[in-house]
Formats: C-alpha cells, structure tokens, sequence
C-alpha cells in the first residue's frame, strides 16, 4: 500500500515537472528578448557563450541515421537534441542585459506579430531594433542571433508560415553580412539555407567557399557542409576531396568519417569505398574499416568477394592488435556471420571464421586460393595473397603470445606464398619455432623448398642497387642456412651457404652506409647473433684464427659506437671458455685488450 | 547483523577509502609516465638518457590521447597535485632465456594504469613487443636514436590504433575522475564544472555521479545518470556542461522524475556540500561540438 502510494505520488511529481518544463519550452519559443543580449567578451580562460542550441533548421544532408546527429537531416537532428537543449533553455536565466525601454517595446511588438502569423513585419521589427543601437560588431552579432533564431524556430510553425521564417532568417544574416564579411558563421549558416533551394545552390556553394578561404576554427564545418552540397549535386569526387581534407586533418572526426563512407555507398560500384577503407587501414581505423567493409557487401553485392578480401587484408594489417579469433564476437563479425549461406560470398566467409578459429590445413581452404600460384608469389591484391598475409599475421600473433597456434599458422602462410616469394617473414618465423626446437630436417626440407625463391628474389634486389632490401634477405638466408649448419654450399649455386651469406650481408650493409652517408651509430652492421653465427660457420670451417677474428672485430666496432653489450654479447663467457690455450698470441693480445675495454 | 547490513557497512568503507583518496586528486587530470626498467636498457643508458627518453615518449603519448580524449587534460609532467589517474608505459623484459643474462629474453612495453591506491585492469592492452628473442637486429643502447624511435612507435599505438582508442574509450576513460562538484539547477538540470567545448562531448555522452548518501546510520552509495549534454549558456557555470537528471539509485533503489529529484539529486544543493565524484560513464567525441545539424550555433 505504502509502495503504491508512492509510486502515484512519484507520477503526480513527474506529471508537474513535466508540466512546468512545457509551460516553460512553450513560452521560450516566443521569447526574443535574448538575441538583444550584450555581447560579452568571453574571458581568457572560459569558453564562450552559445546560442542555446533549440531546434534545427533545414541545415544539412542524410548520411546514414546510424552515424551522429551532426550531419543527419534537420528534422532528425532536431529531434535528436530538441528535448535536451528545450530544457536548457527552459532553465536559462534573462539575459544579462535585458530589453528595457524601447527595446523592450520593440521586442514585445515583435513577438505579437509573430503570434499573430504576421512574420514578415516581425523581422522588420527585429531587423530594425537590432540596428538602432550598439557597436557595427554588437549590431552583426544581433542580427546573426535573429537569423538563429528564425533558422531554428522556423520548424515549430505552422506550414504555411516556414517560408516566411525562412526569408527572416536570410534576410538577417546577409545584413549580418554587410556588417561583418567575414563572420564564418553567417556565411555558413546562410549557406544552409541556400542549399535548400535549388536554384541557390550555387549561392550556398560560393558562400562556403567564402567560409572555408577565412581559414578560421571552424574550418572543418564549412568544408563538411560543402562536401554534403557537393554530394546532393552529384559532384562525387569533389565531395570527397572536401570530407577527405577533414578526414585527414582529425582522423577521429565521425563527421567526415561518416560523409566519406556515405559518399562512396552512393557510387556505382565499391571502388571509392575500398579506396576508403584502405585509407581506414593506413590509419589504424581497423575497426571501421572492417565495420565498413561488412557494410559495403550488402550494398554492392557484386564486388561482395573484393570487399570480403579487404577484411582479411584488415585483420592481416600490424593495426589489428585484437586476438583474431575474437572477430566473430565484433559488430563486422555478426554482420558477416549473416552471409555464411550467401551463394556467392558463404563459403569464403565460412572459410575465414574457419581460420581465425583456429589454424587451417591448406587443402581446407578453396575460395581463398584464389590468386594462389605455387611457383609464384600469390598475384596481388588477390584472395590467396590476403590470406596469405592473415595466416602469417595469425602466427605472428600467437608467437608473440607464446601459443603454440603459431607453428600451424605459420605452416599455413608458407603454404600459400608460392616459392618464389620476396617477403620472408612467413618462412622466418616458421624457421624461427623450428630451430628452437632442434627440428633439423624440418628445417631443411624448408630451406629446399623456398631457399631458391628468396635466392631468386635477392637476385632482382641485387640487380635493382637495393642494398638494404639485399642486406636483409642474405642476413635471413645466411641465419637459415646457419640453423641447418649448412656452412659452405656443397655444391652448386656456390653462394648457397651461411659464411658467404653473412659476409655478403656485410658486403650489402657496407655499401648501403656508403650510399646513406649514415653516421656511425646509425649504420647497418651484423647484428650480435649473425655475428656469432659468422665465427661459427668458420670455425665450422677449420678457420679458428677467422673464427675469433670476426668476433673480436665486431666487439670493436659495436664499443667503438657505445653498443657495449651487444660487444659482451660477442664474446660471452662459454666463448671464451671454449678457446685453446694455443690461441696465436696475437689475437690473444687483442681479445684481453677488446676486454679490458668492456670492462669484463 | 544482516548479510545485506554488512554489504552496506563494506560499501560506506569503501567508499570512505574511495573518497579520502580522490579529494587529493586534481580531476580530469590523468598523467602519463613512461619508464624503462629493461636491465639491458638501464644497464646501458645512463640515468639521464633514460630520463630524457622516458618524457620524451610520455609527451609524444599524451599528446595523441588529447585527440580521441580531449575531455580529459593529459598530462606528461608530474603537476603539484595528484592527478586522478595515473597511466604508465613500462619497458621489461620477459621470458629471459638466460636468467642471469639481461638481454636475453623479449623487450615488450607494458600498460598500466592507478587511480589513487586502485589498480585499473588494463591486461586487454597487450603487451606490446618492441624486440623479439629471435630478432636479430636488436639494438642494445639507443645508439642512432633507434630504441627511441621503436619504443616511440610502439608507445603511439596506445593512442592511434583503433581497437586500443575504442578499449580506452569503453573501459579506462570511466575510471577517470571529471569533476568532484557537481550543482543541480531549476528543470531538472545538473551543472557539471566540465568545459564544454574544450570536452568535445557528443550529445548522446553520459555522465555519472557518485557519492555518499544519507545519515550515519543510513549512508547510501547514491548513482546519478545524467543524460543531455549541453553547453551552459549562463551563469553560474557559464561555459562548461549542463546535464539533464535521467534517474538514480540510491542504495539498492532506482529512481527517476521528481522522486529521483528530490532523493538524489536535491541534496547536493544543501549545506555542507556532499563530496561527489563525476565520471563519464560514455563518451562520444564531437570534433564541433558548437556545431548541430551543420549549422553553426554562435558567430564567434
């Protein structure tokens, strides 16, 4: 009973709050004294004031309504932030400097005529009081006010009436104007109003251009509002030049995300949206770009297969950090997982959940080996190559999370890179597991297979002058060829052996530097564990006075440049141990003087 | 005693705990520090490389996370008071190969985050991996500015990588104390002392306010939910965030309306003002927040 009577009491409460906000919001709406307020300057340290934001005009466009409110049509922006600016309003004080005296005249005659349905004199009278007294800058941001008002009111009257509140509204600010040509804010606004009418758009197209050349804060605005005319004439590419710029200069901005994506759903074909989502990706915006990749599937079914590639290619990407096998619990996941039937689409999207689950045999997967070539590298931009890339990524991944996934993973990439591949980074991490584990043969029957690849490549990279590209693939061949102990090549081609990798890694680092002019710390040099492998192979190779030689030239030159441990790290201790009490004296000498040095 | 007595009793203390904490605490303050405690870094770097390295990193953080973040200040510089969260980038090194041996094992950078005495959990920010046991092209100092630069890149992807920006959106930036006064006005509206454009808040932002209610003998955690995001137009708090009362829930309670009103809300307008603790329980960025539906709402 107790809870029951309060619970009627709570309504009663809620009934006349309620009651007190609409009496409120109703009088609000007639109320113009406050566009006559004085300007105040706003101080250093505080924001300043606003028109309180009421109801939204005929301003902008319809990008799609599950983006914000800022570039959804007037009527849907309205309501999206009617209620909350209402009751703001509703609990505004007067203005600091109220109407009085002639003013005040002036104002209440004004809001007669307004409630009367005469809006024409209305502005008349507004326009004119605004005028009468104050500063050119008091008098333009007045008016500017007027024309707010009118823009914003315009909506809560009847039909008939909103073309009158419209002619107010520009009226006031093309006065606000001729007083101030450079307020931004008119020059926009009035443009808004522009647009609506057809045979404007030209006007509001030239007015923004006026804005956006002030290069004032607001910058961003005039450029999205001209990219949403551009867009409603049909001049798509320079829409998107426009929201492109605001793209650019805040990555984060949902505006000129959102008109971006809209523009290119409005093409004929998903060409610009995966110009958009590659743009997405060289952001780190993988989560939009893969939200608007599942997106742009059911608007371009026809390219469906290119738009679901570019979700491999988003989840393969350094920016997806995420665990892949969380996408199926993501948005683009569930909207994804709807097309697991399509006839086109089901089995590719199948296949992907598939391997994000977990690692896949390469016979598993049929719609992505498309674009798969074993002698060659996958053809780019294809499926395979996607894959490909998402399968090394996947491995990467649980490497780095010490899952043992990796190793399949990993086996999964290689599979898919064709022999002849230039990227190593799948064969190396899978090299990598295998040589940790001693897992000798495996590791040979890998260097058997794709060694000849990767020797191809490095010919191209040879011939191209590119000596970083050339350093980096003879330090991973000689490191590989060193796991296996395959010091010296048995045969022919004769370079196919770790020493002369190495060396020729060096060789390779030496002319790179050369062509940089990189200062010393900054130069490619063998790093401590290619060293090391280095004096191994010549040890291997009955070279010992070569063998300590190549470690104690390198301690120099890593102590030289201030790397000492990477110097202590050559000649670690069961080195050290392991040397011959014959060792030649004189690079005895040099060995106790490189230590005295490091201080070990 | 009642088990739901007793719940209450360790809620009061907590939030005792919770507040003598955070009136220390400047809000909307988070700062950020980035340390390396890698052996093999402090062993080659001296004390005043590190240093260097370290603030030159936090800079480059805080400074990205203002982007995404603005409603929060980022600080990289320890200010006079504490702030109200503490964010840290550490260096380590993890699974050594050799235990004895700094450098043998992976260099990642590790997240971490406190309010006050609280930890936050933040282990969905992997750890990320600067170097590799198996890459052999690490370097060991800083010689040519490349671990600098590695760690530089790696500490950005805190702030420019979508899903690590939507994490800290979802789950960190609600620890992050906004305000500790908050002041109900007439219609219902609550002013929050928030700037409002420098906050950059989207209208459909949420904003939460906690604090202890009641007598001694009945003391509540009262939740505020505000709802509205504004600007406010006038005094008092001219320019920062007016909010719209959505409901609340006074102990175990939910209330709305006028009911909602007048039990949670209406007593912080009393004497002696209640400590209170503002978080933004969502966040939606809005590059122009002075701006709806394309139209721009004031000239200057």
């Amino acid at each position: 009973m107790r809870a029951g009577l309060k619970i009627i009491r709570s309504a009663a409460r809620l009934a006349i709050a309620l009651a007190l906000v609409s009496a409120s919001t109703a009088g609000r709406a007639q109320d113009w004294s406050s566009v006559y307020r004085t300007v105040q300057a706003p101080a250093a340290a505080e924001p300043p004031a606003q028109s309180q934001p009421q109801q939204q005009p005929q301003a902008a466009q319809a990008p799609p309504a599950r983006r914000n409110a800022k570039f959804r049509g007037a009527r849907e922006a309205a309501v999206a932030r009617s209620a909350d600016s209402v009751a703001a309003a509703a609990a505004a004080p007067p203005p600091a400097a109220a109407a009085g005296g002639a003013q005040a005249a002036d104002v209440a005659r004004g809001e007669e005529l307004v409630r009367n349905g005469d809006i024409a004199n209305a502005a008349k009278i507004f326009e004119a009081r605004a005028v009468a007294e104050g500063t050119p800058q008091e008098q333009s941001s007045t008016l500017f006010r007027i024309g707010m008002k009118w823009q914003t009111d315009g909506s809560q009257l009847p039909a008939d009436k909103r073309i009158e509140a419209r002619h107010a509204a520009v009226s006031a600010y093309e006065r606000t104007l001729q007083l101030n040509p450079q307020s931004g804010a008119a020059l926009n606004n009035l443009a808004q109003l522009y647009r609506a009418e057809p045979s404007r758009e030209k006007d509001a197209d030239v007015l923004l251009q006026r804005a956006i050349a002030l290069n004032d804060s607001r910058k961003t605005v005039y450029l999205l509002n001209r990219a949403a005319l551009k867009r409603d004439t049909k001049e798509l590419d320079t829409a998107a030049d426009l929201a492109q710029q605001v793209a650019n200069a805040d990555k984060w901005n949902p505006a000129a995300r959102s008109m971006l994506e809209d523009i290119a759903l409005r093409r004929d074909d998903a060409g610009a949206l995966l110009k958009h989502i590659a743009w997405l990706d060289s952001q780190g915006l993988v989560v939009s770009a893969l939200d608007t990749a599942t997106a742009g599937i059911a608007r371009f079914p026809q390219d469906g297969a290119r738009l679901l590639t570019s979700v491999a290619r988003t989840l393969s990407g350094a920016g997806y950090t995420p665990d892949p096998a969380a996408f199926a619990n993501t948005d683009a996941g569930r909207t994804l997982a709807k097309l697991t039937d399509d006839p086109s689409l089901g089995a590719g999207v199948r296949e992907l959940f598939e391997v994000l689950r977990e690692p896949q045999p390469f016979g598993a997967l049929d719609w992505w080996h498309d674009g798969f070539d074993p002698e060659q590298s996958p053809a780019p931009g294809s499926r395979a190559e996607a894959m490909q890339n998402l399968a090394r990524r996947c491995g990467d991944f649980y490497r780095d999370a010490e899952d043992k996934r990796s190793e399949p993973y990993y086996q999964l990439a290689v599979a898919m890179m064709g022999k002849r591949n230039p990227d190593p980074r799948a064969i190396m991490g899978l090299a990598g597991i295998l040589n940790e584990r001693h897992e000798i043969d495996a590791l040979t029957e890998l260097l058997r297979t794709y060694t000849p690849g990767l020797l191809e490549t490095k010919g191209r990279t040879i011939a191209a002058a590119d000596f970083l590209h050339t350093y980096q693939l003879r330090l991973a061949l000689g490191m590989m060829y060193g796991y296996v102990e395959r010091w010296k090549s048995p045969g022919e081609p004769f370079y196919a052996g770790s020493i002369w990798m190495l060396e020729q890694a060096r060789e390779s680092a030496y002319f790179y530097n050369q062509e940089k002019k990189l200062p010393a710390p900054e130069q490619l040099r063998l790093p401590p564990d290619a060293v090391k492998m280095l004096s191994l192979g010549r040890l291997h190779d009955n070279d010992l006075p070569g063998s300590v030689r190549t470690r104690l030239d390198a301690a120099s030159d890593y102590a030289r440049i201030g790397q000492l441990n990477a110097a202590r790290r050559v000649l670690d201790e069961d080195w050290q141990r392991s040397l011959p009490a014959d060792l030649d004296a004189g690079l005895r000498r040099q060995l106790d003087a490189v230590k005295s040095q490091l201080g070990i | 005693m009642s088990v739901r007595r007793l719940r209450e009793l360790f809620c009061i203390a907590a939030l005792a705990l919770v507040s003598a904490t955070a009136e220390a605490q400047t809000p909307r303050v988070v700062q950020v520090v980035v340390t390396v405690t890698a052996e093999q870094f402090t062993q080659e770097l001296t004390a005043a490389q590190r240093k260097s390295i370290e603030d030159r990193i936090a800079a480059d953080v805080a400074a990205e996370l203002a982007r995404p973040f603005p409603l929060v200040e980022w600080h990289a510089q320890a200010g006079g008071a504490s702030p109200a969260m503490t964010l840290t980038g550490n260096v380590i090194e993890t699974n050594r190969r050799h235990p004895d041996r700094p450098g043998s094992g992976r260099i990642v950078l590790h997240w971490s985050a406190h309010a006050g005495s609280n930890d936050i959990d933040m282990s969905k920010i992997r750890d990320r991996p600067l170097y590799e046991l198996d890459n052999i092209d690490r370097p060991i100092s800083d010689a040519g500015g490349r671990f600098t630069s590695d760690l530089d890149v790696a500490a950005l992807e805190l702030a420019t990588l979508e899903p690590n920006v939507k994490w800290m959106r979802e789950n960190f930036l609600g620890n992050v104390m906004l305000a500790d006064l908050v002041i109900p006005a007439d219609a219902q509206l609550v002013l929050v002392p928030l700037p409002w454009i420098a906050s950059k808040m989207g209208s459909d932002s949420e904003l939460s306010v906690r604090y202890v209610g009641g007598g001694a003998n009945a003391a509540n955690l009262i939740k505020i939910r505000l709802t509205g995001v504004a600007p406010r137009l006038t005094e008092p708090q001219r320019g920062n965030t007016q909010t719209r009362f959505s409901d609340c829930i006074d102990g175990s309670e939910s209330l709305n309306g006028a009911n909602g009103w007048s039990q949670c809300v209406a007593p912080l307008g009393e004497n002696p003002p209640k400590h209170v603790q503002v978080f933004a329980t969502k966040y939606s960025y809005d590059a122009n927040p002075d701006v709806v539906g394309g139209l721009v709402q004031q000239e200057n």
